[in-house]
């Protein structure tokens, strides 16, 4: 085929090459940001658009003012609560509270500048990077309760999988009793989540709180993770069909706590070889 | 062939900022996430050159997904429907032809005609995106549901921006 063929052919086709090209760059896009979690950093677009989305809520903050005013004064007096019940504990010697426990776990806040809840899989981006210390394979909780786990981050930005993921399993425990279950998300709705292999028989009923286990290196045991809503046992079945009402509102999520575990390398290295 | 450079920023814009700031927070029943977007390529000239059709749908998609997060889903979506669209133009074409430079709307060409014409197109674009989305055949319940779901509301919609800003009687005059 001569060159003047070739390029003859070529303008004849050109709408569909550039179909061709413009679809390849627009999976070429999907790849990359479907893999995200296996970067170490992300590119200056990350940042870029990081910045673009936080404009946007610095714009709309203000309309919820209220709401975020609301949530920290009842933290406020949940910890209230707490501070007199140490004190409290404190007149018993045997009981007094382990400190280790504090020293180990260090929160560091964060503005959520966008929360993603009606994907298949969902991000979570904050305006804290890995220049506040943000490193992924970190926790992530709030004032209501387990969002995800960051999974990268840039200079200014990191991005949170959040427990609405097909990814995530957050190992749980039935606040009740301590039996250790297993948090899934199966999709569709956004506050509900499938609790697996809590094991028959058990006292579990429905309104009982879930919690996180502690096993795992990124939260701390005790999180709370939601409560039961729906409870089914199949005649003969080992395990109980759960769905959990998950406490965190992911679509009204402004604020959340980092948790930096000092142990979580250790723990890992430690696991690795088992 | 002239083309409305006014119109058509006015429109790209403004569905732009449509999709990312309200529509993509919305889920309804679980399922159902409105996309209006593609009305823009819907409601472009139906002699537009194609290249240029394929390079619009590309930037406006690629916009939506810097601000959404999704990579290039919106982008992959728009450009298909962007070349599919042609070819149902085609096979909906009217007996007498379209008139050059002819904007199909509900308004010119009723709501039979634009009701099947835009649910087609949705459909195309819809569900590449949710297939795109889970990337895995074994959902595909969850592909079709939420593509069929998504389809209606984003239809309905549709037709409600078609009410209100192209029934005039001063547009079809001109």
């Amino acid at each position: 085929m001569s060159v003047r063929s070739f390029i003859r052919f070529i303008v004849r086709y050109h709408v569909f090459f550039l179909f061709l090209i413009l679809e390849s760059l627009s999976l070429y896009f999907i790849y990359e940001q479907k893999t995200f979690h296996r970067q170490k950093m992300l590119a200056v677009t990350g940042d870029m658009s990081g910045r673009v989305q936080e404009i946007y809520s610095d714009m709309t903050s203000y309309l919820v003012l209220g709401a975020v005013n609301d949530s920290l004064m009842s933290e406020m007096a949940k910890l209230k609560m707490i501070a007199r019940q140490t004190e409290a504990g404190s007149a018993y010697p045997a009981f007094r509270n382990d400190t280790i426990d504090s020293l180990i776990y260090r929160y560091i806040p964060a503005r959520v500048i966008r929360s993603d809840y009606t994907n298949f899989n969902n991000y979570i981006v904050i305006n804290k990077g890995s220049l506040d210390s943000v490193h992924p394979g970190m926790g992530v909780t709030s004032n209501y309760g387990v969002v995800g786990i960051v999974v990268s981050s840039s200079p200014h930005f990191s991005r949170i999988m959040s427990l609405l993921h097909h990814d995530i399993q957050i190992s749980a425990r039935l606040a009740k009793n301590g039996q250790l279950a297993s948090l899934v998300w199966e999709g569709h709705h956004p506050q509900r989540a499938s609790l697996r292999y809590l094991t028959y028989p058990s006292p579990v009923a429905v309104g009982d709180t879930i919690v996180t286990a502690g096993s795992s290196t990124y939260f701390p045991a005790g999180e709370l993770l939601g409560t039961v809503e729906k409870l089914e046992l199949e005649p003969g079945a080992d395990f109980y069909k759960i769905t959990v009402k998950l406490s965190t509102p992911f679509d009204r999520l402004h604020y959340v706590y980092l948790i930096d575990n000092a142990l979580q390398k250790e723990q890992q290295i430690l696991e690795e070889g088992l | 062939m002239k083309i409305n450079v006014l119109r058509l920023t006015f429109q790209f814009v403004s569905l732009v900022l449509l999709q990312v700031l309200v529509l993509n927070k919305i889920l309804l029943f679980g399922y159902a996430t409105p996309m209006i977007y593609p009305l823009f390529i819907l409601s472009l000239p139906v002699n537009m050159p194609r290249w240029l059709e394929l390079l619009l749908a590309f930037s406006m998609g690629l916009l939506i997904d810097l601000f959404s997060n999704t990579g290039g889903m919106h982008a992959f979506s728009l450009v298909l429907l962007a070349f599919a669209r042609p070819v149902v133009l085609i096979f909906m074409a009217p007996k007498e032809g379209y008139d050059p430079g002819e904007i199909p709307s509900l308004y010119r060409q009723g709501l039979a005609w634009f009701a099947v014409y835009a649910t087609l197109a949705l459909f195309i674009h819809h569900l590449s995106f949710y297939v795109l989305e889970v990337f895995s055949l074994s959902y595909s319940s969850y592909i079709l549901g939420r593509t069929l779901a998504s389809v209606l509301f984003s239809f309905l919609l549709m037709l409600l921006i078609e009410v209100i800003f192209f029934i005039n009687p001063k547009q079809a005059r001109r």
